[in-house]
């Protein structure tokens, strides 16, 4: 069943001789419960087509169905909601809100949304990702490997309908990004959850279960077989 | 639609990000607190005014009751106090139609009885001694009791001379003791006598009510009347009345007069248009001058958190709960800064009403304000209105941001900045320049809050300085000292100069002339004689075509939109104001037509054929056309007091003089000046007005004691006017317009170096993490330093140059046009306030930054490469 599609999508930054096309017609699909890796070099359009997949921007041309509902013509507070209940967010940089500690960052997104916590769901998935013992601890006392931890636990603590990444291990040294990954490829296992991840480390995306290849902008391999 | 159940979370969010910035927070609190100063300021003078006339108008008419039912008998006075719609009542008897001892001549003393609960709605303060018990005890004010020469202590004996009703030959002559002592009031020229319950029996036979017959007050119950409240209080008085069987109808038999007391009606303390422009004026310039600084302060902050707030989309916060979250703190920062504000404001406040209180008509000694609710509720309003307006569009922003964008948010900047600041040092200027480019509206909003201050004090400075004495003294004073009779100064009495059998009690006395001409250090003077016994032949003159006429084709005067008929003398004259003047008074006319050289103008003038008319002007000294009666060579036919005529030319047309050459009132538009020789030829020299002379500079001061001491000592019936006097009103007016505006320049011009401080620390924080990369790049510390005092620099630079052009501009165009409708003020361009503010301002420029950087270089470059670039 697919979760995420995107069909003809186009992005374009300026015009004329400076008209920079950071995706130029990409088609895409992703199967509920699948691991996709994106890799590309910086510049190929990876980044962009993240955003473009979360809600985060407006395409110029074409569509993106999540949960066979096409986002790109939402408007901005309706995408905001969208995102937060469909999709879970992974950056390089963490981003955790530095002002509350690692149980209020996990639940967040829950609270934003008005919703009730399930407690058990998030206790579980803080024990998977080995946050039990720091859940009252504040961002900044936790290591680089704990905080994309945390990122990855507010990501999964609405049941989002895909997870993406974005370079989720870019901040931190080989071993810990292999924890974290391991982590990642676990919890999406148990918890029957998509995952999309950009990366621009090949060892790194052959965890995945499938390896999709950007290059300006167009999708150079790993499509989907169907 | 689902209800979401997300406060709390707003709320955890807000307060969390609120306790993290502390500094912002800091400058925020400060300057919502002066907001709310200036707020409260504002309002506590306005409300103060009001209440200090509403307290004024309530003494003037004699008590804070609500109401008056007039001239009654005791047994009406028993019958109506028992309506039900009466909370208190009062039986006020005037016990003697006038006191005439010659000690009250100037200021009347009036002898009533008041029940004794009832003294303090009257305003009635004992500030030594007790009430009246027995018949012959009084209460007297501290006032009268220094014009009898006596000193304000209870238990002495003082004799009254009564006239018990209006129409009473005798005066009686009746000794009191002074059983207590109570305190003038200055807003009544007035003084006061009580009797106790116990006088009104020993001399009931004097007090009986005859005002049915001959209106007499004496003996007749004034009811003082208070309601639950004071509204509708002429109707409920009426209701009192017919209630009780009498009539409002003044026809009828069973007539009883009432009216509210003035202090409550709410007519009286309308507001003029004027006043209510100030006002509304003031509270803009409030609102904008918080604006200025609180939009700038959550400006900087949302941009500075702008990650933050786009972290906080892409996890899925909507745009109004970001909103929220900033209104949230602008609040919580409204109630931390409003307290302070409120208390600062009212403490300024009332420190500055009673230097307010004193330029206005008020008289009264004690000016206070009381802390009225509204004041406060007022003040912490418009705050958070300020408030309101400034962080909505700081939170727009904040709310409108999207998530791509605030993650490229810096990595743009950055990465423009890294090609432009790889040049050599030696452009440390360039790239300070270019900083400040960087946020352009960042930086024009402080300057422009800057230049605010300047702008504004150099205006307060202009427009003090465009106070024009020699203008403001033309009006009033002509010489150094003018002396007449009391009467004369006394808008309710007056020199009026009409009759020989009553001129004792107006004119001047030729005593008071020659001591005048006895002191040390006078030079020369001149009497003004005057009188209206003195008729214009109709048949002799007839009106110009301008002349103001009345509905039937007479010729009239203007009062109010409505043109009278002019006064007469008699059938055939109409009344003139004739006067003989000295000739001292050749230097003070100013000749508008006609002679003009002074020489043969007085030697005319001396022959007895020729005479003076002056002529209206306005505000501006401008002639009143219309208003002219006589044109130079016109035959003029009056008639004396004896019936004989007697012919006069116009020899010229002056111009009015109402305070040195007049009786300062106008019955009549002819106003004729002959020597005053020819004068005493056609009527007595008894109608002397007044004596107006020169004095020696440096003996004005002494000369000025010794009249006051004159004129209380030896005549106390005199009195005169100085320059020194109007000299004071003026150095008040200048002295109340200086402190507003200077109070209110300092405010702004905190607010503005607030603004200024709160740029440069945040442009510092903000950037420390492309400090770190400069320094890492090679940039010494000493040129980022450098850097920082440069861009400190051109904002005052900048503000130098643009409140030379806009202060310049705004005061040759809106003081100009504000000193031109002002008749006392002519227009002086002043800069020199701003000039003394410049190097302030430069070396402000140079030290804030120099002393923010000190703060942020504690840290290793590595460590703040880490934090600001990870």
């Amino acid at each position: 069943m697919k979760v995420l599609e995107t069909r003809d999508l186009k992005k374009y930054y300026g015009s004329g001789e400076s008209l920079v096309k950071a995706l130029d017609g990409v088609n895409l699909c992703v199967e509920r419960g699948e691991f996709v890796a994106i890799v590309g070099t910086s510049g190929s359009g990876k980044s962009t087509l993240l955003h473009m997949l979360g809600g985060l921007d407006y395409p110029t041309e074409g569509s993106v169905f999540v949960d066979g509902k096409d986002i790109s013509g939402l408007k901005e507070d309706a995408l905001c909601i969208f995102r937060r209940r469909k999709i879970g967010f992974v950056f390089q940089s963490y981003n955790l809100v530095p002002v509350l500690n690692v149980y209020e960052n996990i639940v967040l997104p829950i609270e934003l949304d008005g919703n009730e916590v399930d407690a058990e769901y998030v206790n579980q998935v803080a024990e998977v990702l080995g946050l039990k013992e720091r859940l009252h601890s504040m961002p900044n006392q936790l290591s680089g490997g704990q905080q994309q931890r945390v990122a990855i636990a507010r990501a999964l603590a609405t049941k989002p309908a895909i997870l993406l990444c974005d370079e989720p291990t870019g901040n931190l040294d080989s071993k810990t990004s292999q924890d974290v990954l391991s982590l990642l490829k676990v919890t999406g296992e148990k918890f029957g959850q998509t995952i999309v991840m950009i990366t621009h480390n090949e060892e790194i995306a052959q965890l995945a279960d499938r390896i999709v290849r950007i290059e300006d902008g167009k999708i150079k391999g790993g499509e989907q077989d169907a | 639609m689902r209800k979401v159940k997300n406060k709390k979370v707003i709320r955890r969010l807000s307060d969390r990000s609120f306790r993290a910035s502390r500094t912002r927070n800091l400058m925020a609190v400060i300057a919502i607190a002066l907001t709310a100063m200036l707020f409260t300021t504002l309002f506590t003078l306005g409300i103060g005014t009001v209440e200090n006339f509403q307290r004024q108008t309530m003494r003037q008419s004699g008590s804070d009751c609500h109401g008056v039912i007039k001239n009654i008998t005791m047994e009406q006075y028993d019958k109506l106090s028992k309506d039900p719609s009466i909370v208190e009542s009062a039986n006020c008897i005037l016990v003697a139609y006038s006191v005439e001892n010659e000690a009250f001549l100037k200021r009347h003393l009036e002898a009533w009885y008041y029940p004794q609960y009832h003294y303090k709605h009257c305003f009635i303060d004992i500030i030594d001694g007790r009430a009246p018990e027995a018949a012959d005890e009084i209460l007297m004010d501290d006032v009268s009791m220094d014009l009898l020469g006596l000193a304000p202590e209870a238990g002495q004996q003082v004799t009254l001379q009564l006239r018990i009703k209006n129409a009473d030959a005798n005066v009686i002559n009746r000794t009191f003791t002074v059983s207590g002592v109570i305190k003038a009031d200055p807003a009544l020229d007035v003084g006061f006598a009580i009797v106790s319950e116990a006088y009104l029996s020993a001399h009931a036979d004097e007090l009986v009510y005859t005002y049915d017959k001959d209106y007499s007050p004496t003996g007749a119950v004034r009811m003082d009347i208070t309601f639950s409240n004071s509204f509708s209080i002429q109707e409920k008085l009426d209701k009192v009345i017919e209630d009780a069987g009498y009539s409002t109808d003044e026809t009828s038999p069973d007539y009883v007069a009432s009216n509210a007391n003035w202090a409550y009606v709410s007519g009286s303390t309308e507001q003029d248009p004027i006043t209510v422009g100030a006002v509304a004026g003031g509270l803009l310039l409030i609102i904008l001058t918080g604006y200025l600084i609180i939009y700038n302060i959550f400006q900087i902050s949302v941009i500075r958190d702008i990650q933050y707030y786009g972290l906080l989309k892409t996890i899925g916060a909507t745009g109004r709960q970001i909103k929220k979250i900033i209104r949230r703190q602008a609040l919580l920062l409204g109630i931390l800064g409003i307290p302070a504000g409120l208390v600062c404001g009212y403490l300024i406040g009332s420190a500055m009403m009673p230097k307010m209180m004193a330029m206005t008509s008020y008289v009264g000694n004690e000016v206070g304000v009381s802390m009225h609710p509204l004041i406060f509720i007022g003040s912490a309003v418009f705050t958070l209105l300020t408030v309101w307006i400034s962080t909505g569009k700081p939170a727009r922003i904040a709310a409108k941001v999207s998530p791509v964008e605030a993650v490229r948010y810096t990595e743009h900047a950055g990465g423009k900045k890294k090609g432009k600041k790889s040049t050599d040092g030696g452009k440390l200027p360039k790239m300070a320049l270019s900083n400040l480019g960087r946020n352009k509206k960042r930086t024009v909003l402080v300057i422009f809050s800057l230049s605010l201050a300047i702008v504004l004090l150099n205006s307060v400075f202009t427009v003090t300085h465009s106070f024009d004495l020699d203008t403001y003294l033309k009006r009033f004073v002509s010489t150094d000292f003018q002396v007449a009779n009391a009467n004369y100064f006394n808008v309710m009495s007056g020199y009026y100069g009409s009759s020989e059998d009553t001129i004792q009690e107006e004119n001047l006395t030729e005593s008071f002339v020659e001591y005048c001409q006895s002191l040390d250090g006078y030079q020369d003077g001149g009497r003004l004689y005057m009188t209206q016994n003195m008729g214009l032949r109709k048949d002799s003159w007839e009106a110009p075509a301008s002349f103001p006429r009345t509905a039937d084709g007479q010729p009239g005067e203007e009062f109010g939109g409505e043109v009278m008929e002019l006064n007469e003398l008699d059938e055939e004259n109409w009344l003139v104001s004739f006067y003989g003047m000295d000739d001292f008074f050749y230097s003070v006319i100013e000749v508008y037509k006609g002679e003009s050289d002074l020489e043969t103008l007085k030697e005319k003038m001396d022959t007895g054929k020729y005479m003076l008319v002056s002529v209206p002007t306005d505000d501006y000294d401008q002639i009143q056309q219309d208003g002219i009666v006589h044109q130079p060579g016109d035959k003029v036919m009056l008639t004396c007091a004896d019936g004989q005529t007697r012919e006069f030319e116009v020899l010229a047309l002056i111009k009015d003089n109402s305070y040195a050459l007049t009786n300062r009132s106008y019955m009549t538009p002819f106003f004729y000046y002959v020597p005053s020789r020819v004068f005493k030829e056609m009527a007595s020299d008894e109608y002397l007005m007044c004596f107006s002379f020169n004095a020696d500079d440096d003996k004005e001061e002494e000369i000025a004691d010794e009249l006051e001491a004159y004129t209380t000592q030896v005549e106390p019936t005199m009195d005169f006017e100085s320059k020194g006097y109007w000299l004071e009103q003026f150095d008040g007016l200048i002295g109340l317009f200086t402190l507003i505006g200077g109070v209110l320049s300092l405010v702004i011009g905190l607010i503005g170096i607030l603004n200024f401080v709160n740029s440069i620390l945040t442009g510092i924080v903000t950037r420390q993490g492309e400090f770190a990369m400069l320094e890492a790049i090679g940039m010494t510390k000493r040129q980022l330093r450098k850097m920082l005092i440069l861009e400190g620099l051109y904002y005052a630079i900048a503000t130098i140059g643009f409140s030379l052009v806009f202060g310049a501009l705004f005061s040759c165009t809106a003081l100009r046009v504000l000193s031109g409708g002002m008749w006392f003020m002519k227009y002086h361009f002043v800069i020199w306030p701003m000039l003394l503010v410049f190097p302030v301002l430069l070396v402000l420029g140079a030290l804030v930054p120099a002393a923010a950087f000190r703060f942020f270089k504690k840290e290793s470059v590595v460590e703040r490469l880490r934090r600001f670039n990870g």
